[in-house]
């Protein structure tokens, strides 16, 4: 703008001097000649000036931009991961994860564990209920990780206390497959067979402190052994089908084989979702075992018992076979499938046994069965109530002898269970339980009270 | 015979074909499955394993879930241990390679923000702890914005022959995005301190994005159900100078939440949490546009 200024007031000046000084007319010439490029000398300086201000003014708006475009790499850079500083060095990083679980039981019950018995039925040591007064049960060390890509470990160590000692029991050391395809998956080593629906579950996971009568009077807990686990998986749109089966070195009750191989399984698992609220599982299972000599540990058979003098075999011993058909289901429930606040499970399982072979020397022909159902239900956060009916039944033929202990003396063993239990979080179970026992001639009112506490690696929840 | 009963049982193998799109995505949660909607379209079929009424934190292994990580080709998770009661064993009953933690199908969102919150020392005494910091990463949209970019990037991997419609879905989504949080960041700058108590630290992100006040929570230990102590103390607390209101996700026990609010007299707010937690939440920019309209409200 000022050039134009400038303009104005160099014509008025000239115009003013040609008016005064009309014959000057050369001078007056000179000085338009140089007002001229003074003119055009400001008119080039201007523009340049001009020029200078448009860029500075598109810098700015690029700075702008720039600002912008830096604004958004912070946020970015604020919101992205920080990189482990200086990333971990310890060995500790690739440790499994390890597990431990402590429980401990205080029992009031007339039954003695030693040398539980249920008439009709002839469970292995590790059957019984719970101890007198005061008992640690097993306390379990844990550790598991994937080994590699392909394999996956798991070691369960039990101590428990046997007779004084502290005896140490590998409980499970299994590998399993990760990446065998179509969904097929290979376990091999000592492990709870999948049979049935709590038998691969450890004990602490339960919902009642003590086995139903069938794991207890059948498995002795569980059925376990060494060998090998081939599953297939095959989705059938939204359920879910498995089957599979396992061969086993035949040594877990009521397995006993010298020679191996003795034992095999078949199992198939059907499940699913009702909405989002329930799920489901239908489960069959098979188990038949070679058994050679099994030894049923601090027994008598006395051979006539008519007769008082009678000669008495004690430690008697089968030799025979052995086939178990198991069902099982169980079906849970939460308000729209979140079981934090409110959830409820019924399950239940039934299996039957034929044993076929001689008992001390002398035929025995055994059908023994045992089932069980139960519902527990969390009405709120840590609060869960159940209850629990297990039964069993036995028809053995044979060597059967009134009075002895394959004779079910009439008597139809069953209990009924009630459990309350309080938990902190899912680290922490505290379990009240009473069981009407009236499984055995002399009926029996127990109280039990246990606490599970795991702390290390966090629990599955496996269903 | 009854073994011949017993193998007829076992003889129920059907075998039917599932229908196969391009891309099966198993999403552990609603804003994944949501997220993975968005950026792969009819492509990909997506089966979401939770609702926004359950809680992430604790799922089981259930047989339904096993068949749809058996089947997928990419499993979208929060990661950060949010989900390791129950991913971890899904994955192994599954036996499904592709998915395996470590595999390109394996997406973990939290493996692609800043976690809040990541504890300097780790105790069990602390609750039910995190030891990677807070998991409940999606309710601050800026995240969504890197957490999508990684998962085009990821699917546009492990389907090559769409990558370009992952890529163009993602941009077209990155667009819609950052024009709808320039819009929130404005209806939120007004609601910035606003105080709230919170039953789980579930929206601990939602509030470091819009500057909200998260005064205390109703758990007394993160992922430990609410004590009647706990909630008498934040009664003492807060009497006198009560917070705006009582927020909880739509899973929460609502007993805690209702007892303190009747008591201090202030509201007691569901927030959606996630996708499908509230009418009009059905999508990520539902999810965030209802969850800033209960703040305004509760503003007022």
């Amino acid at each position: 703008m000022r050039w134009q200024y400038g303009c104005v007031a160099m014509l008025a000046l000239s115009g003013g001097t040609g008016a005064q000084q009309p014959d000057h007319g050369d001078e007056i010439e000179q000085l338009r000649q140089a007002l001229d490029e003074l003119k055009t000398q400001y008119e080039a300086r201007i523009d340049t000036l001009e020029r200078r201000l448009a860029e500075a003014e598109k810098k700015i708006g690029e700075s702008a931009e720039d600002a912008e475009e830096a604004r958004q790499q912070a946020e970015e850079l604020a919101l992205a991961p920080r990189a482990s500083s200086g990333g971990s060095t310890s060995r500790n990083v690739l440790n499994p994860e390890i597990g431990v679980v402590i429980q401990a039981t205080a029992a009031t019950l007339d039954v003695e564990a030693e040398g539980y018995a249920v008439p009709g039925f002839t469970p292995p040591e590790s059957a019984g209920t719970a101890n007198k007064g005061f008992s640690l049960g097993e306390t379990e060390i844990n550790f598991q990780t994937a080994i590699d890509d392909k394999f996956y470990g798991n070691l369960t160590v039990a101590l428990e206390d046997e007779g004084g000692g502290t005896e140490v029991e590998l409980d499970e050391a299994w590998f399993e497959t990760l990446a065998l395809p179509a969904g097929l998956k290979l376990r091999g080593g000592r492990f709870f067979s999948a049979i049935g629906y709590l038998n691969s579950f450890h004990t602490h996971a339960d919902d009642f402190i003590d086995r139903p009568l069938p794991y207890q009077a059948l498995f002795g807990k569980r059925y376990a052994d060494d060998g090998v686990q081939l599953s297939w998986l095959k989705p059938i749109d939204a359920l879910l089908f498995e089957f599979g089966g396992e061969v086993m070195q035949g040594d877990g009750f009521p397995g006993a084989a010298g020679d191996g191989l003795g034992a095999f399984t078949l199992f198939s698992h059907l499940g699913g979702d009702f909405g989002t609220g329930s799920s489901w599982r239908l489960g069959a299972s098979y188990l038949e075992a070679d058994v050679d000599e099994r030894t049923l540990e601090e027994r008598e058979l006395a051979l006539d018992p008519s007769d008082p003098e009678s000669p008495v075999v004690a430690d008697p011993v089968f030799d025979g076979e052995s086939r178990t058909w198991g069902l099982d289901f169980v079906y849970k429930w939460a308000p729209n499938g979140n079981a934090t606040v409110r959830n409820f499970v019924f399950q239940g399982e039934g299996f039957v046994r034929e044993e076929e072979g001689r008992l001390a020397g002398l035929p025995f022909d055994g059908e023994q069965s045992g089932y069980y159902v139960q519902g527990v239900y969390q009405w709120q956060p840590g609060w869960r109530f159940g209850y629990r009916f297990d039964a069993l039944d036995s028809d053995n033929r044979g060597i059967v002898v009134p009075g002895l202990f394959l004779d079910p003396l009439g008597l139809d063993p069953m209990r009924h269970s009630i459990m309350i239990e309080w938990s902190n979080t899912d680290f922490s179970r505290i379990r009240g339980q009473y069981i009407r026992d009236e499984s055995t001639p002399v009926d029996d009112d127990q109280f039990l009270l246990n606490y599970v506490l795991s702390f290390g690696a966090h629990a599955a929840h496996k269903f | 015979m009854k073994t011949k009963i017993a193998l007829l049982l076992f003889a129920v193998a059907a075998v039917a074909g599932p229908a196969h799109a391009d891309l099966n995505v198993f999403a552990c949660e609603p804003e994944w499955g949501a997220l993975a909607a968005e950026l792969a379209g009819d492509t990909a079929d997506i089966a979401v394993a939770t609702t926004a009424q359950q809680d992430p934190h604790y799922i089981q292994a259930r047989p339904g879930l096993i068949a749809r990580v058996r089947e997928a080709d990419l499993v979208v998770c929060t990661g950060a241990q949010l989900e390791i009661g129950w991913l971890p064993l899904l994955l192994r009953r599954a036996s499904n390679p592709k998915v395996n933690e470590g595999s390109e199908g394996h997406f973990a969102a939290a493996d692609h923000v800043r976690k809040l919150d990541v504890p300097s020392t780790v105790s069990r005494a602390q609750g039910d702890i995190h030891p990677s910091g807070n998991p409940h990463i999606h309710l601050d949209p800026r995240n969504v914005r890197l957490i999508s970019r990684a998962l085009a990037e990821r699917m546009a991997a492990l389907d090559p022959a769409n990558a370009d419609l992952y890529a163009q879905r993602r941009k077209a989504f990155e667009e819609r995005w950052a024009e709808a949080v320039g819009r929130w960041e404005e209806r939120v700058e007004p609601l910035e301190g606003m105080r709230l108590i919170s039953h789980h630290t579930a929206f601990r992100y939602l509030a470091e994005w819009a500057e909200l006040e998260i005064v205390d929570h109703l758990e007394p230990k993160p992922g430990l159900p609410p004590t009647s102590g706990h909630l008498s103390g934040l009664l003492d607390r807060f009497r006198a100078n009560p917070p705006v209101a009582v927020v909880r996700t739509p899973y929460s026990d609502p007993r805690p939440s209702q007892w303190l609010v009747e008591r201090l007299a202030v509201p007691d707010a569901i927030l959606p949490y996630t996708v499908g937690g509230a009418p009009g939440a059905d999508d990520l920019f539902g999810l965030f546009e209802v969850t800033i309209s209960r703040l305004e409200q509760l503003a007022k």
